[in-house]
């Protein structure tokens, strides 16, 4: 698996670490209540297809990355600074 | 007063020739980070080039203009080399001191692309990776700042902590592409 780092390029897998859904983005507000931060915390979508998760470039610029992949076919659809998502 | 000595990150490690590459640290320069604060990127450009002559560095990119020199070093950041840091850009960007923090290498000569191609996953062909370019990368597994200073010529920079390791690894692959040119 290769990674377009918007800031690098084209990286191997070994640069980056895994964090998890990129959903830990939309953090729910601080009194939204014990269901949605329920949810926030643990409740996971573990999709066949389309999927967005969260990736440190460490081993590189040191970046924070949004993914969106397919997890049934491995295409990486897009590789996005979490900067970028934060501005649009 | 109790009189202390500078020692550079690899204590005096003479500079070696294996086969046709050049492995020498470099030594003393006076190093900067610059990481911009937020939404001032433009204000940040304009008052480095008013200081020194370059603005702040794109990603890969390495600015100089006389001994002064500028290099991208990771996701908004850029590390300012053989310069003070100036009073103007205290406001638009946090500058931290980094002499002596890191170990910088350089790799001079025929096979020094063949060498850092062992250890480095990145494309460094000289028209992929041409003078003045820089990146961050692995090289084994150390993380390093790569610069290419001449068409033959690579610096290298790890954390100082890592200056053994880094040292071990580029001259263990050298004797590697040396043994290999050596074949019949």
């Amino acid at each position: 698996m290769r990674l377009t780092c918007p800031n690098c390029g084209e990286r191997d897998i070994r640069e980056f670490t895994y964090q998890g859904a990129a959903s830990m983005l939309d953090r729910p507000d601080p009194e939204a209540g014990p269901e949605a931060w329920h949810a926030y915390l643990h409740l996971r979508d573990n999709p066949a297809g389309v999927t967005r998760d969260l990736w440190h470039h460490g081993c590189g610029c040191g970046a924070w990355l949004v993914v969106t992949r397919d997890t049934v076919t491995h295409a990486v659809h897009a590789v996005e600074l979490v900067e970028a998502r934060d501005a649009g | 007063m109790v009189e202390l000595k500078a020692k550079s990150a690899l204590g005096g490690q003479s500079a070696v020739q294996i086969g046709a590459v050049r492995l020498q640290e470099v030594e003393g320069s006076k190093l900067s980070a610059i990481a911009p604060f937020a939404g001032v990127d433009a204000k940040l450009s304009e008052a480095m080039e008013l200081a020194y002559g370059f603005g702040f560095p794109e990603p890969g990119q390495v600015l100089q203009k006389g001994q002064a020199r500028c290099v991208w070093f990771g996701h908004r950041q850029a590390l300012l080399i053989a310069a003070t840091p100036d009073e103007t850009l205290a406001e638009l960007a946090l500058i931290t001191d980094q002499s002596d923090a890191w170990c910088s290498v350089s790799a001079v000569g025929a096979a020094a692309e063949d060498v850092l191609a062992r250890l480095c996953p990145v494309d460094l062909h000289l028209r992929a990776f041409p003078v003045g370019h820089t990146a961050r990368c692995p090289l084994g597994h150390i993380n390093v700042s790569l610069t290419r200073v001449a068409a033959d010529g690579f610096e290298i920079m790890a954390f100082r902590s890592m200056a053994a390791s880094l040292w071990h690894e580029v001259t263990a692959a050298a004797e590697l592409v040396a043994a290999r040119a050596a074949l019949p």
